[in-house]
C-alpha cells in the first residue's frame, strides 16, 4: 500500500511503503498508527528536498538494513562512496545541507553518512578561508585568535 | 542561493545542528580538522575535541604536543576533558638507563615515565584501541592497570628486545577485547597463563583476532569466537619440545590460522588431527616438519588420516571419490601457504611423496585461490599440471629444482614450454612467483603462452643460475602482461638500470622485492 507524504509547502508525494520506510522516523510512525491511509506531514522538509530524498530511497529500496557496528577503525573513511550516490550528491551546497538535515530529521542513516562524507571530501585540502567561502560562513575570530588556535593545535597536523 | 526556499531566511549553515558538524568531523584527518577549527567559533567548539580522537606517535613527538616529559600530574589533570575524547593511541616507547622512564626512539628528550602513563590512561576512559611498541621496556607494565576494560577493544603490544609482555598482565582486560596482539623476541619464557592466574572455568572471551606466543595456547580454550589466529614461535634458544594444540579445538569459528612462517614451528604432536577438525578454515599458513603434516590436506574427511593417504595414488583418489570438495578435509580452504620446516626430510622417497601430494592437492581442490609453497623444490617433470583443478587460482608461488639447469638445452626448453602453457590456463591469476635455476626466456621458450593469465598484476621470476635479465627480456614481459603493476626479477645487473628501462618504456609498474610481494599476498587475504 502506498504512503502519502506531505512536504512543508503542502505538496503530496505518493510512495511505496517499502520506500518510505527507509526513513526510520516514518517507519516508527507507521508502526504506531497501524493500517491507515492518512497522509503523513513532514513540516521540516520542503518539496524540493523531499523529491531528492525520495529519489535516494527509491534507488536504495532493496539495500540490507545497516547493522550498527562497533567500529574499531580509528578514522572513518570518506573515499568509499558508491558511484550512484556520488552523482546523486552533486548538488549545490545549499541543497547538500538541506538533504543532510532532512536525512537527520527523517532518520535515514545511510543518506546522512553519504552526506557527511561528501562534506568531508569538500573540506579536504582547503584552507580555513576556502572553507568559509565554500559554506558561506562568517569569520567571527580576530586574526590573533585564529593564529593562536593554529599554533596551539599544530601537533594535530601530521595525522 | 537560487535553490533556497522562500520560506527560510537563515543561511542553511546556521540551521545545521552540532551533531551533524561532529558527524562529518569524524571523516576528517588531522590537517583538515586543524583547518576547520579556525573557520568560526562554532566549528571550533564542536570540532576541537575531535583532534584528540586518535593520538599517534607523530603527535607524541611534536614539540607542541601538550603531553610530554615535563608534565606534572596537575598538567595532565588539566587535560582531562581532552583525554576523555581519546579513542585510539599508538605509541613507541623506549626505556632509558632508568627503566622506569620511557622515551620515544631517536628523540632522547621525549621521555614519559610509567607513572605519567598510568595517569594518562586513567583519564582516557573511552580508549578503544591501544598500540604500544616497546624498546627494552620493563614489561611489568603497571600502567595497563589504569586502562578501562569496558571500552578497550583492541590491544597490541610489541616488545622489540629480549622481552615479552606476560599474558597474565593482560587478563583483567580480556573480558572486553575483540583483538589482542602480543609479540616479542625473548630468551626465556614460561607460559604466562600459569595455573594461579588462569581464568575460572567457564570463562568466555569475545576475542575474534589473536596473535600470541605458541606457549600461551592455553588462552585458546576460552576463545570460542575466534576468527583469526596467528601464533608465533621465536626460533632462538628453545628446546624442541613437542607441543599439542588441542586447545585450538574450542575455536570452531576459526577462518584464518597462521603460524608465523619466518619463525618456524615447534614440533607439533597433533597438527593434522587438530587442523582437520577446524572445518571452517579458509586460510592456513604453517611450516611443515614432516611429509605427513602436509599430506593430511589431501585426506578425506571421514576421520581417516594422513597415514593411509600415502598408499593411494592420484588416480585412485580421483576415481573413487570424484572431486567433490566436501569429501576433503578443510572443505573451505582458499589460501594455503606452506613453508618447509628445517626438520622436513627431503630424501628421494619423501620428495616423491611431496610431488604426489602437490599433484593430489591441486587436482582435488577447485576452491583454492592462493598457493604458496616455500623452501621446497619441485621438479616440473613430476607435476601433472594439466590435472590441476583450481581454475580460480589467483596467486601461485612455487620453487623448482636445481637439477633443471643440468638438462640438455632442448629438453629444458620443452619443459618450460609445458610449464608456461599450463600456468597460462589460469585465467584469473593475479600473482605469479617462480623461483628456479635455468629459467628459459628465449624466443622458442613459449613464454608467450603465459599470456592466458592476461590479468596478471604481480610477477616475480628469480633464476638462481642464469645471467642477468636483459632489456630485451624485460620489454618482452611488459608486452605479454599489460596489466602488471609490480615486477621482481633476479638477477639484475642493477635495480637502477632496470628502473630506467621501465621509465623509458613509460611503464607505470614498479620493481619490488620478493619479500614485499609475498607480503601483499598475506595482507590481501588477511583483510
Amino acid at each position: 500500500m502506498p504512503v502519502i507524504l506531505v512536504s512543508s509547502d503542502a505538496q503530496e508525494f505518493k510512495v511505496d511503503k517499502e520506500v518510505a520506510e527507509r526513513s526510520i522516523l516514518i517507519k516508527n510512525m507507521l508502526e504506531d498508527v497501524g493500517e491507515s491511509d492518512s497522509p503523513i506531514p513532514l513540516p521540516n522538509v520542503t518539496a524540493a528536498v523531499l523529491t531528492k530524498v525520495i529519489e535516494y530511497c527509491e534507488h536504495h529500496r532493496n539495500d540490507p538494513v545497516q547493522v550498527p557496528d562497533e567500529t574499531d577503525d580509528p578514522r572513518k573513511r570518506s573515499n568509499d562512496i558508491e558511484e550512484w550516490d556520488m552523482k546523486f550528491m552533486q548538488v549545490d551546497q545549499e541543497m547538500l545541507f538541506e538533504i543532510i538535515l532532512a536525512a537527520n530529521y527523517l532518520d535515514i542513516k545511510p543518506l546522512l553518512d553519504v552526506g557527511c562524507k561528501t562534506v568531508a571530501n569538500i573540506i579536504k585540502g582547503k584552507t580555513p578561508e576556502e572553507i568559509r567561502k565554500a559554506f558561506n560562513i562568517v569569520n567571527d575570530f580576530t586574526p590573533e585568535e585564529e593564529a593562536q588556535i593554529k599554533k596551539e593545535n599544530e601537533w594535530a597536523e601530521d595525522r | 542561493m537560487t535553490s533556497t526556499p522562500q520560506l527560510q531566511q537563515d543561511p542553511v549553515m546556521d540551521r545545521v545542528p552540532i551533531e551533524i558538524i561532529e558527524a562529518f568531523g569524524h571523516y576528517l584527518n588531522g590537517p583538515s580538522l586543524l583547518a576547520c577549527i579556525q573557520v568560526c567559533q562554532r566549528w571550533h567548539q564542536v570540532l576541537r575535541p575531535l583532534l584528540w580522537t586518535s593520538i599517534t606517535k607523530t603527535q607524541f613527538y611534536h614539540p607542541q604536543f601538550p603531553l610530554h616529559s615535563q608534565c606534572t600530574p596537575e598538567d595532565i589533570a588539566a587535560l582531562q576533558k581532552d583525554l576523555f575524547q581519546v579513542r585510539h593511541i599508538e605509541w613507541s616507547c623506549k626505556a632509558t638507563t632508568n627503566s622506569r622512564r620511557w622515551q620515544a626512539p631517536r628523540k632522547p628528550t621525549m621521555v614519559v615515565s610509567m607513572d605519567q602513563l598510568h595517569l594518562i590512561f586513567t583519564y582516557t576512559s573511552n580508549l578503544q584501541t591501544l598500540t604500544l611498541h616497546l624498546w627494552g621496556m620493563d614489561t611489568r607494565l603497571a600502567c595497563l592497570e589504569a586502562l578501562n576494560p569496558r571500552t578497550l577493544r583492541r590491544l597490541e603490544i610489541t616488545a622489540a628486545k629480549e622481552e615479552c609482555v606476560a599474558l597474565d598482565r593482560i587478563l583483567p582486560l580480556l573480558s572486553g577485547l575483540k583483538e589482542l596482539r602480543l609479540s616479542g623476541r625473548h630468551s626465556s619464557w614460561t607460559p604466562s597463563v600459569s595455573r594461579t592466574s588462569q581464568p575460572p572455568p567457564g570463562t568466555i572471551f569475545k576475542l575474534t583476532r589473536l596473535h600470541i606466543h605458541c606457549l600461551d595456547k592455553a588462552l585458546l580454550q576460552y576463545c570460542p569466537e575466534l576468527r583469526e589466529l596467528e601464533l608465533y614461535w621465536p626460533t632462538l634458544s628453545y628446546p624442541h619440545t613437542p607441543l599439542a594444540f588441542r586447545e585450538i579445538l574450542t575455536c570452531t569459528k576459526l577462518e584464518t590460522l597462521t603460524f608465523t612462517p619466518d619463525q618456524g614451528l615447534p614440533l607439533v604432536q597433533d597438527l593434522p588431527e587438530v587442523l582437520t577438525s577446524l572445518r571452517g578454515l579458509k586460510r592456513l599458513t604453517f611450516a611443515a616438519n614432516s611429509v605427513a603434516e602436509v599430506e593430511f590436506l589431501c585426506a578425506l574427511d571421514a576421520g581417516d588420516m594422513a597415514p593411509q593417504m600415502t598408499e593411494r595414488t592420484t588416480n585412485g583418489l580421483d576415481s573413487q571419490h570424484g572431486r567433490g570438495e566436501k569429501a576433503l578435509v578443510l572443505p573451505l580452504l582458499e589460501y594455503l601457504h606452506i613453508t618447509a620446516g628445517e626438520d622436513l626430510p627431503t630424501d628421494d622417497h619423501n620428495l616423491t611423496r611431496l610431488h604426489q601430494w602437490l599433484n593430489l592437492l591441486l587436482g582435488s581442490r577447485p576452491a583454492l585461490k592462493t598457493i604458496i609453497v616455500q623452501d621446497l623444490e619441485f621438479d616440473p617433470r613430476e607435476l601433472s599440471m594439466e590435472n590441476w583443478a583450481c581454475k580460480d587460482l589467483e596467486a601461485l608461488s612455487l620453487e623448482f629444482s636445481w637439477t633443471l639447469s643440468a638438462l640438455p638445452d632442448e629438453e629444458r626448453v620443452g619443459l618450460w614450454r609445458r610449464v608456461y602453457r599450463q600456468i597460462g590456463t589460469f585465467s584469473k591469476l593475479k600473482t605469479l612467483m617462480l623461483r628456479c635455476a635455468g629459467l628459459e626466456m628465449g624466443d622458442d621458450s613459449g613464454i608467450e603462452a603465459l599470456a592466458g593469465a592476461r590479468g596478471l598484476k604481480q610477477l616475480a621470476l628469480a633464476d638462481e643460475l642464469s645471467e642477468t635479465w636483459s632489456r630485451k627480456e624485460v620489454g618482452r614481459l611488459l608486452q605479454i602482461f599489460p596489466m602488471l603493476t609490480a615486477l621482481c626479477l633476479y638477477p639484475l645487473l642493477s635495480d637502477e638500470e632496470a628502473t630506467t628501462w621501465l621509465q623509458e618504456s613509460e611503464s607505470p609498474l614498479e620493481l619490488t622485492s620478493h619479500g614485499a610481494m609475498m607480503q601483499t599476498l598475506g595482507d590481501k587475504t588477511m583483510y
